[in-house]
This record gives C-alpha cells, structure tokens and sequence, in this order.
C-alpha cells in the first residue's frame, strides 16, 4: 500500500487529462458565447421556419 | 468523514441507480424527440413535444440532482475524495454542466411545448431539431461519465497526490 501511494505521488498528468481538459474548457468557452451573445435557444433550431 | 461499508454500499447504489437512472431518462427523451423530427402523424409530432416539458422537470432535473448529491456523498464519504482523482473531479464537472444545461434548457422546452400546444401553429414550425441536439449531447456526456466510473483511469490531482505524500515518505 505504500509503495503504491509512493508511486502515485510521482505519476506525471496523464495525457488523457489534457485531452479532457481541453474539451472541457472548450466547451464551457462556447457555452458562455452561446449565453452572452443571445444567440441560442429553441428558435435557433426551429425546423419549418 | 468515512461512511461504513454498509453506508458505503447504500450509497453507491443510490448514486449508480439515479445516475443510470438519468442516463436512461435522457434516452427516453432522445426517443420522443427523433419522433418530433421524422413523424409524419401531426398528432404524435404535437405529443412528442407537448410531454418533453414534463418529463424534464419529474425525470430528468429529479435524476440529475439525485445523481449530483449521491456522487458527493459516495466521493466526500469514501477514500476517493471528491478533488484527489482527475476521473471524480471530471465526473463532477459533467454533472454539474450536464445539470446547468438542462436547468437553462427547461425554459426552453416550456417555449417548445407552448408551440406545440397552439393549435393554430403549423407542423413545421411545432417541428424542432433542439431537443434532438441538446438530449444527443447529454446522452454522450453520460456515457462518458459512465465510462470513467467504470473504468476509474490513473492520475491523481496536485491535491491529491500532495494528500497522498502526506502519509509516505518522500523518494530520496
């Protein structure tokens, strides 16, 4: 067990978390575009007008 | 504060029910709106969206809630933690998202289920491809929350790995 709790004091940011964090930030920046701007809502979506 | 195994297994069994739970709410509703989309049948179109409305705020917000609080009892109540393992922090993050989303969102389907309600509205306009969008995105965030639970990946935050070296001796 602690030999276990060594090595993960020593583990690096797994790339996995990078990808997820990027993503992440991504997709609250655009959430934040869509909620600023007013652009979005149910009308944006409407399909027969 | 640790819960006991037994209040550890009840735990989990809430948060594993609710969250499951939501993740196939949020199918049911992927389902009613591709109705909503491709139905020829102006009645079932007009239903599909009328009940949209209801099953966010008796399902899906329910669902999502249960889930979120579940998930800091069995993280805060257990050795995981709730900012020690990048997998619980970002399943955090898609809950409280997730669930930011669909407050935000439950106005708009107030507004879908008004047009779907007036009888002078015509079908193209009733018809409306949001729903589809926004339960397809939820649908996949879930998964991906689901897959980190299962799969639980390595890597443990700054805080967590400093928690952890607060109980060992350092590497000389």
């Amino acid at each position: 067990m602690t030999e276990r709790l060594v090595k993960l004091t020593n583990v690096r940011t797994p790339r996995w978390v990078k990808l997820f964090g990027i993503v992440a930030l991504l997709m609250v920046v655009l959430l934040v575009i869509l909620l600023a701007t007013g652009g979005h809502g149910p009308g944006r979506h409407m399909l027969g007008r | 504060m640790i819960l006991t195994p037994r209040l550890r297994k009840l735990a989990l069994t809430a948060h594993v029910t609710s969250s499951v739970g939501w993740l196939g709410a949020v199918a049911g509703f992927l389902a009613l709106a591709v109705v909503g989309v491709a139905s020829e049948d102006a009645q079932e179109v007009r239903a599909a969206y009328l009940v949209m409305e209801p099953i966010g705020w008796f399902v899906l917000v329910p669902l999502a809630f249960a889930s979120l609080l579940t998930g800091l009892v069995q993280s805060l109540g257990t050795t995981w933690g709730l900012f020690r393992h990048y997998w619980v922090l970002f399943k955090l993050l898609i809950n409280v998202f997730a669930t930011f989303v669909l407050l935000i969102y439950m106005q708009a389907l107030s507004s879908v289920g008004d047009v779907a309600a007036d009888p002078s509205a015509d079908l193209g306009a009733v018809r409306n491809a949001s729903p589809l969008l926004h339960a397809s995105f939820a649908l996949l965030l879930l998964i991906v929350a689901a897959t980190l639970a299962v799969y639980k990946p390595r890597g443990m935050t700054r805080y967590g790995r400093r928690k952890a070296g607060e109980h060992v001796e350092p590497i000389p």
